[in-house]
């Protein structure tokens, strides 16, 4: 029998040395496994984005006779840690239920790719209905710029300046019935011919019987706010011939050249323009922003959000009109 | 204890003796005793752990197809046909990435969770849930889903629609 030299204690050594690599491998496995489940379920909830969104939001809730405008603290709200840009959305044409006879008769229908489109829009949207990705819906039917600059599917439907078959469809999309969405249509037909325009009294009758639908929707506050609206649009709008405004360019000019001064009020506006307060063209026109674009960026996580203030919701306690997010979406930088 | 290190003597020739292969024997049955007792703890840890990260895997995965599915909801701001059945094991929604046609569906089935999104389905296997809507405002934003695991793991999993609508809309069925 040969002497046993220690390779058998070796080889225990080995095994041991073999089995604890093994051991802390896959221990380290567990506990990265762990770590990044742990790290995911906190990381996710980017509970300081939308606290942020949150503070954005309560402060575009103001009161009503308080202009909107450019100069507002909003657009150069900041916060330390974060990187906030806010837009103002809906001061541009929505062309999922503009007049078209405002596109076709003025200026903006170089926004068009064609000078028949704007007439070929009405019978698209009965057929084709409304989308917000308006690039996309309406790409045979406007230019690229028009796109990047002056359109936008955020704003509320109007019963005194939009277009009487969006109306009908929009109110059946909303939820409320075919019959009573015919009727609006032939009470707005009758309004046009008359001359007449819809006021808030004769709108709450309205709607009485469709209101938790459609409240939130339709109305008839003015989309383009003219401290925000792009001077190319105010000028076009005004100078549509049945408005019937006398030197239209030289009220155009003096709203641009006003607003650039300090932010314009309603009352202002009206003096401005010279025009009786219930002119039409105040139906297009007002000092009231409603939806804006939001980006708040922070610890590599970035969260884009439409805010809209919301047409009949208020705060209890100001009794500001609400304003919600209305998208969100959140994405790694 | 010169003679107890015999083997160390490069001359010695004469082999072990019957106390030294006793006193060998008696050592590596401890050390086989302590090893076998050491591994059968590890495999139970072992296999623990790897509940554990199977849980994790399925938390990580599950959530994740959770907030996207609820995030690609999207019905336009002024829509009103947007409809939610929020059922305790089942969730059926349309507006699937803004097609008011496009159903997405999250039930519980023998084999797990299935999300279904048109004709697209993800199933995730040994687990379950609960949901419940998120309401806001009286509109309803998301839903709160709280997935079952082995070992009675539960998590909660708020998610987020896409987008919502304008009107006060809260109604479940």
């Amino acid at each position: 029998m040969k002497p046993n030299e220690g390779s058998g204690t070796l080889e225990v050594i080995l095994v041991l040395l073999l089995l604890s690599s093994f051991i802390s491998g896959y221990a380290l496995y567990l506990m990265t496994s762990r770590h990044i489940t742990a790290k995911y379920l906190k990381d996710s909830s980017s509970s300081n984005l939308f606290m942020t969104l949150g503070e954005i939001s309560a402060l575009l809730e103001k009161d009503k006779d308080i202009p909107d405008s450019p100069t507002d603290s909003i657009y150069t709200y900041t916060k330390e840690g974060f990187k906030v840009e806010v837009e103002e959305l809906s001061s541009r044409i929505n062309p999922n239920w503009i007049y078209v006879h405002v596109l076709a008769e003025t200026p903006l229908s170089k926004l068009c790719l064609s000078a028949e489109k704007p007439l070929t829009l009405q019978q698209y949207r009965i057929d084709h209905g409304f989308s917000v990705n308006i690039a996309k819906h309406y790409n045979d039917f406007f230019t690229k710029e028009a796109f990047e600059k002056f359109l936008t599917p955020y704003g509320y439907v109007n019963l005194n300046n939009d277009d009487e078959f969006a109306i009908e469809k929009a109110i059946i999309e909303a939820g409320g019935e075919n019959a009573f969405a015919a009727y609006i249509h032939s009470i707005i037909r009758q309004k046009r011919e008359s001359r007449e325009l819809i006021n808030r009294v004769e709108l709450e009758q309205l709607l009485t019987s469709q209101r938790k639908k459609l409240a939130d929707i339709i109305g008839i506050e003015p989309q383009w706010n003219v401290n925000h609206a792009d001077s190319f649009l105010i000028t076009s709008l005004i100078s549509y011939e049945p408005f019937n405004i006398k030197n239209a360019v030289t009220v155009a000019t003096s709203i641009i050249a006003a607003r650039e001064a300090k932010p314009i009020t309603q009352i202002q506006l009206i003096d401005l323009t010279g025009l009786n307060p219930n002119h039409r063209l105040f139906t297009w026109l007002g000092t009231r922003s409603w939806f804006w674009s939001v980006t708040i960026s922070s610890g590599g996580k970035t969260l884009h959000a439409i805010l809209a203030r919301s047409l009949s919701q208020t705060d209890k306690t100001t009794g500001f009109n609400k304003v919600i997010p209305i998208t969100w979406e959140v994405k790694n930088q | 204890m010169i003679h107890s290190f015999r083997f160390l003597n490069k001359n010695n020739n004469d082999g072990f003796t019957f106390l030294e292969s006793a006193v060998a024997s008696l050592m590596l049955a401890s050390l086989s005793l302590c090893l076998l007792l050491f591994t059968s703890s590890f495999l139970k840890s072992a296999e623990s752990g790897k509940l554990s990260t199977q849980n994790a895997n399925t938390i990580v995965f599950a959530t994740e197809t959770l907030r996207k599915t609820m995030a690609n909801i999207k019905p336009p701001y002024w829509h009103g046909a947007f409809t939610a059945e929020i059922l305790e094991t089942s969730v059926t929604l349309n507006f699937t990435g803004g097609d008011p046609k496009t159903i997405t569906t999250v039930r519980n089935t023998s084999s797990g969770i299935d999300i279904q999104c048109g004709d697209q389905v993800i199933n995730f296997s040994n687990c379950s849930f609960t949901a419940k809507p998120i309401v806001s405002g009286n509109i309803l934003v998301g839903i709160e889903f709280i997935l079952k695991l082995p070992k009675a793991h539960t998590v909660q999993v708020l998610t987020a629609f896409g987008s919502f609508i304008m009107k006060e809309f809260y109604e479940t069925k």
